[in-house]
């Protein structure tokens, strides 16, 4: 009895502070996959040259979609080193089940895939258990050898996960000063003692967000803190991050006296361009030779991750990385007495915010080359063989960036790109037999943003490639791509004109003595925005765009139509659509327009939406019956 | 072992006649050279292996002794576009062990790229400073480099040396890669000590052997003979991957070998693994194998105990073992040996599936249940060797017992799968039983058959208005699987999402979902829904198959090289009965159809009547076997093609005029 008593009385006391899930309230755990249960990371700046984080996190993970929490995963490398890592699971009652051994640790290279060699390395484990819930605990120390970023601290790293508890704090010396920028989070909590100053953040039951198709970009909606260096030594350079000026100033710095070129190489970058009369023609004629006398090959080692490779390296070797790319190409212009600025930026499609104009910092991941001319500016990617003098497209168009100048560096705007600059306009004209099988040409021209999946298709994929690849993802049944054509017209606007055979078996459905016609053949609204919740948060549409279409199709004779589909047109704030449908003689004509634009609109407009993209759905498959004369 | 060696060791180099001559010299790049032309270059070639040689030969290492191999490799390739420059990059792998006990090492890695100019032949060396090497993981390490000043119509030409302490990691050839090989070429020159056997698949290899004037010498008394083998293929076109392929690993044309003794003079013979039997009983007493299991463990038994309740019959003994262990277990990976003890298995409640397999084997024993652990190479490891048992082939360990006269397959890390029930993937055909006598078992996947019956029954409702109906399916076991799992993860209205927006589309509403047998995992799953509609327009097209119907030939290609391979049989019933909707009279039915595929055991049917105003149809797929020739391709894209057709036919209501 009197065991049991105390079996009963002890965890009371004991289990006050541990991972129960008793302790987790109702509200967070409402569309909640897991539950951040505490999360604190203390940033320590030593000095310019170093400073160190110690993080500790616990999340409770109540479903297998959440599984991937139990999982950690660290990088270090010359300048980042990482140490004194923890891991314990927890059952849901807050009991140990077990801690993480150093032979548990697996110690593995960042090999991407393509870089030919990183010094980044991985240390990773993983904790998932069986029965949910389950609480994992971490630990870890990094150690910043250079000042040179920081982490941004969200107060939530994903969707479908509350927070129950969490804290962001920054201690550095009095005489050290740290740079800071909070959105959807007020003022720190500022402590001194004789020597340091400590600013902390904290945050408290934050319920979960959920997954909205067309969300607004993550870091809109959650409380972030972003820290910045003022003085830092990195890789043995010293700099300030203090302005875009200054932190320009370092990366010109970094890449000074990289840009001299073999005699022979600047020979013939004169020779190249000596008949040519305008700049324009020259910066195109070496970006040219640039494409033609190079291939991307990425190396990160050390500094290396920011500072280009000598021009020497890549005329010889006649390979690089972006920055040495950038670079190679900065002094070929060189060479003809073209001016011309690397540009540091953040690419890939999710980053076109990513950088924040008001609080300098390292944002980028990705080196372009710029040169500003009398009238306008020429924007290089000179990681690429084949894109078009001029244009960024999606992974680097649309967006702010840093550009660097012997005077420090400048917020610039790289190209963004308008409706009509991101075309889609397709002709087809077509047969259906008897059986129902679809004989069609289909011609579209695609212009900038809307051609890259055609300028991938037409310079990276060998015939066969292209041939399986159209044979696999137009939406048509047992049909085949018999020829394939695409001509490609470069220019700071691309586009590429491509030419489709195709012939569909089945495609109108033959019933005894009817047949059944979609003739909106592929340019379909393919989205049903869900209904079931409320909408949480503003809409954001991303890309400008409009697709064209027409469409005539011949059917064979003797055939009387029973059902005709009908027009729409609607105009509104999401877009403008219409179709239009005639039948005369035996053919079928079809006209179709979609527009839509980069725009935000609040979430009270969301009903309204669901009916336009529901109507279009509709809209775009309509059918016409028709019956075959007795 | 080291004081038995000394270093005498000789080698007369053999000529050979019977293979073709390599048509060029190493080293040495002509003009001539740049002129490559074979049938197998087309458009579609990104670049062209002119040339791959390989040679391995038994040494005795200068610095103690011992004998190792080394593995010499000569490449020469030739850059036909730029999507080939990808071939520029290479990276050689090793071994390394961690415990010191031996390793590998590449040596005199020399790469240059030639390139003509103006006429003449320009050579660029790949120096040492951009030879890298990076430890991928405990055990392997990558050189990698890349060659410079490439460009379009270059010629690549490496070579390297690997040095290994590994006499079981004997290097196999591959004849054939991503891009076409023109001379391909593997010679393997082997003492008579060691007993190696070697195991080939794919394109008919040229074969030369011979027994030879070159000596081997272990110690300064024993000279021994050496014999030379040598592989040859010439032109030998890329490998390509395709749809329903298991793995295209079983397609590539290779040498592989495995050491199957070692005989030296004055030393007792070591015999590796030569034999299912001997395999066998080393396994049964391997620490990480036969040992975690021997025995009956008592802190087990009262572990079990606790659920075994007042079972007495075997069968709801082993059940309840079973149970107790796939669900509260979690397999962090696969594996063939355990990865720790029972105990710690237990208590961390995770391992890889071979711990926790052996842990219901000890389970079982406990109760006096016949149980033993079978290895088996999972389908991505290529197909196993009825013959040999090539260890490096098997990743998977499972259980069987042997309960009142039936043998049962257990695999209890596998989340929600039945007592005796294993996953597709295990059936990879040739396995073992490692017991005291071991026994070759087979799990084909012809053997597996995924069956799936589906019943929709819709009427008009009371008023007349609208019709309604009911929506059944008992789905097979595999997919009852993934049903369960993705219950897991999320909920049944989120599972049934995409079902309801299907019905939408075809103008029905879903409601009252449910999944019934959730948690019986020895019943499949039933999805359950009821239907609403509303006919208003004066000519109603419908397709009886509702979302049902197979929309897409799942072989898009005109031509195979490979045969097609299911991971499983399948038998799909669909049962339609509908009463006319009220107003409306049938103005026009499908035809009813039927294709057979006798080779196969396979066949399609869609049978479909009027009696008064009730339509059924009843359409059956049924695919009887899980491989199909290469040479039967095509009446398989057109037996589906065929479905495809009928699936889309449309049942024609017109609504009668007052």
């Amino acid at each position: 009895m009197l065991k049991r008593f105390l079996v009963l009385l002890f965890p009371i006391t004991a289990f006050t502070q541990n991972y129960s899930i008793l302790f987790i309230p109702d509200s967070l755990q409402k569309n909640a996959n897991s539950v951040v249960r505490i999360n604190e990371r203390k940033l320590q700046i030593k000095n310019p040259g170093k400073a160190t984080i110690k993080h500790k996190w616990a999340i409770t993970i109540f479903n297998e979609a959440a599984k991937d929490n139990a999982q950690y995963s660290n990088y270090y490398d010359k300048l980042h080193d990482l140490s004194d890592i923890k891991g314990t699971l927890y059952d849901a009652m807050g009991k140990e089940i077990r801690s993480i051994r150093k032979r548990d640790i697996q110690d593995q290279s960042n090999d991407d895939g393509f870089s030919l060699l990183t010094d980044a390395r991985f240390k990773a484990f993983t904790l998932s258990y069986q029965t949910y819930p389950y609480t994992v605990e971490f630990e870890d120390e990094e150690e910043y050898i250079g000042l040179y970023s920081f982490p941004k601290w969200y107060a939530i790293d994903e969707s479908f996960q509350s927070v129950q508890k969490a804290s962001y704090s920054v201690q550095a010396p009095k005489d050290y000063m740290v740079r800071f920028k909070h959105v959807n989070i007020g003022n720190p909590e500022i402590s001194e003692d004789n020597n340091t100053k400590t600013y902390t953040w904290a945050v408290n039951n934050l319920k979960a967000i959920e997954y909205e198709i067309f969300q607004p970009n993550f870091h809109e909606l959650v409380p972030v803190v972003f820290t910045g260096a003022t003085e830092f030594e990195y890789g043995g350079y010293k700099g300030n991050m203090k302005s875009w000026k200054d932190y320009g100033l370092f990366l010109h710095e970094i890449a000074k006296g990289k840009d001299e070129l073999p005699e022979n190489i600047k020979q013939e970058a004169i020779r190249l361009t000596e008949s040519l009369s305008s700049k324009k023609e020259k910066v195109k004629a070496i970006y040219n030779f640039l494409q033609q006398n190079t291939r991307y090959i990425s190396v990160q080692l050390g500094i290396g991750g920011l500072q280009p490779f000598d021009a020497k390296y890549v005329a010889q070797k006649k390979y690089g990385d972006c920055k040495a790319l950038s670079n190679y190409m900065q002094a070929l212009l060189k060479a003809i007495d073209i001016k011309s600025h690397l540009v540091s930026v953040a690419a890939g499609k999710e980053y076109t915010n990513a950088l924040v104009e008001d609080f300098p910092n390292h944002y980028s991941n990705h080196k372009i080359c710029c040169v500003p001319l009398d009238k306008d500016t020429i924007w290089l990617e000179c990681t690429s063989q084949t894109e078009s003098a001029g244009f960024m497209g999606s992974f680097t168009g649309d967006r702010k960036a840093l550009l660097i100048a012997e005077d420090g560096g400048y917020i610039v705007s790289t190209p963004r790109y308008s409706p009509m600059d991101n075309k889609q306009q397709r002709k087809i004209i077509a047969t259906i037999n008897e059986e129902g099988t679809l004989t069609a040409n289909f011609k579209t021209l695609f212009s900038g943003i809307q051609q890259e999946t055609a300028h991938n298709i037409l310079h990276n994929y060998s015939q066969k490639q292209r041939t399986d690849y159209l044979n696999s993802y137009i939406n048509l049944p047992n049909y085949v791509v018999e020829k394939n054509d695409y001509k490609e017209t470069k220019g700071s606007i691309p586009t590429i004109e491509e030419t489709l055979n195709i012939t569909s078996q089945n495609y109108a459905t033959v019933s005894g003595k009817r047949m059944f016609i979609t003739p909106n053949i592929i340019e379909k609204q393919s989205l049903k925005l869900p209904t079931e919740k409320p909408r949480m948060y503003d809409i954001q549409y991303n890309h400008n765009f409009v697709d064209i279409d027409s469409i005539e199709i011949t059917i064979p004779k003797g055939y009387t139509l029973e059902a005709m589909a009908k027009d729409v047109t609607i105009n509104n704030k999401f877009g403008e659509y219409s179709i239009k449908f005639s039948f005369e003689g035996n053919a079928i004509k079809v006209t179709r327009m979609y527009k839509r634009l980069a725009e935000r609109f609040p979430k009270t407009d969301y009903q309204e939406m669901v009916k336009f993209y529901d109507d279009t759905f509709k809209a775009d498959r309509s059918r016409m019956v028709f019956v075959k004369n007795e | 072992m080291r004081n038995l060696l000394t270093l005498v060791l000789l080698f007369i180099n053999v000529q050979l006649f019977a293979q073709e001559k390599l048509p060029f010299k190493w080293g040495k790049v002509t003009v001539e050279d740049f002129n490559i032309s074979s049938p197998l270059i087309d458009s579609n070639t990104n670049a062209v292996i002119i040339a791959d040689v390989g040679e391995s030969n038994f040494i005795l290492k200068p610095t103690d002794g011992s004998l190792a191999f080394t593995f010499e490799r000569k490449v020469r390739i030739k850059i036909l576009n730029k999507n080939g420059y990808n071939i520029a990059t290479r990276s050689i792998g090793v071994y390394n062990t961690t415990n010191g006990n031996g390793e590998e090492k590449v040596t005199d890695l020399k790469a240059q790229t030639y390139n003509l100019e103006n006429g003449k032949v320009v050579a660029t060396k790949v120096d040492g400073s951009q030879q890298l090497t990076e430890r991928m993981t405990k055990n392997w390490t990558e050189k990698k480099f890349t060659f410079p000043n490439i460009s379009v119509g270059s010629i690549l030409e490496y070579s390297y040396t690997i040095v290994s302490d590994f006499l079981t990691h004997l290097r196999e050839w591959k004849f054939q890669s991503n891009y076409p090989t023109l001379y391909s070429n593997y010679s393997v020159t082997i003492p008579e000590y060691l007993n190696y056997i070697n195991i080939n698949q794919g394109l008919n290899l040229k074969y030369t052997k011979e027994s030879t004037t070159s000596r081997f010498s272990l110690t300064q008394e024993a000279f021994a003979s050496a014999t030379y083998h040598n592989w040859q293929l010439l032109n030998v076109p890329a490998l390509l991957n395709e749809p329903f392929i298991t793995t295209i690993e079983n397609y590539v044309t290779k040498v592989e070998f495995q050491l199957q003794s070692f005989n030296a003079p004055n030393r007792p013979i070591s015999y590796y693994t030569n034999s299912w039997e001997k395999l066998s009983k080393e396994l049964l007493e391997h620490e990480n194998f036969g040992l975690r299991y021997k025995g009956s463990p008592n802190w087990l038994k009262e572990e079990t105990d606790k659920i075994i309740g007042t079972a007495t019959n075997k069968i709801d003994i082993a059940k309840k073992c079973y149970y107790f262990i796939n669900k509260n277990f979690n397999a962090k990976s696969r594996g063939m040996y355990s990865t720790k003890s029972l105990k710690d298995v237990f208590k961390e409640k995770n391992g890889n599936v071979a711990d926790i397999n052996f842990l219901l084997i000890a389970a079982l024993h406990n109760y006096g249940i016949k149980a033993e652990a079978v290895v088996l190479g999972t389908i991505e490891m290529g197909f196993t060797n009825a013959l040999y048992p090539m260890t490096d082939r098997f990743n998977y360990t499972i259980c069987a017992a042997l309960i009142d006269s039936s043998v049962y397959f257990l695999d209890a890390a596998v989340p929600e799968i039945a007592f005796g029930q294993v996953l597709p993937n295990c059936y990879n055909g040739y396995c073992r039983i490692i017991s005291e006598n071991p026994a070759g078992i087979e799990l084909s996947p012809d053997n597996l058959s995924e069956e799936k019956i589906t019943s929709v029954f819709i009427d008009n409702n009371e008023k007349g208005d609208s019709i309604v109906g009911s929506y059944s399916s008992t789905l097979g076991l595999f997919e009852s699987q993934s049903v369960r799992l993705n219950l897991k993860k999320t909920n049944e209205a989120e599972t049934f999402k995409q079902k309801i927006k299907a019905f939408q589309d075809i103008n029905f509403k879903a409601y009252n979902c449910t999944y019934e047998n959730k948690e019986n995992v020895e019943e499949p799953i039933i999805k359950k829904l009821e239907l609403a509609s509303k006919f208003e327009e004066d000519v109603i097209y419908f397709n009886p198959m509702l979302d049902e119907g197979e929309s897409k030939n799942p072989f898009k290609s005109a031509t195979r090289n490979f045969p097609v391979e299911f991971p499983y049989a399948t038998n799909e019933t669909y049962i339609f009965n509908m009463e006319v909707p009220k107003g409306y009279v049938v103005d026009e039915l499908p035809k009813s159809m039927r294709f057979k595929f006798d080779e196969y055991n396979s066949m399609f049917e869609y049978i479909i009547s009027l009696k008064e105003t009730t339509i059924q149809l009843r359409s059956k797929i049924k695919i009887g076997a899980a491989t199909f020739k290469k040479e039967d391709y095509e009446n398989l894209r057109n037996f589906y093609a065929a479905i495809v057709k009928k699936h889309a036919e449309q049942i024609v209501f017109k609504k009668i005029k007052n």
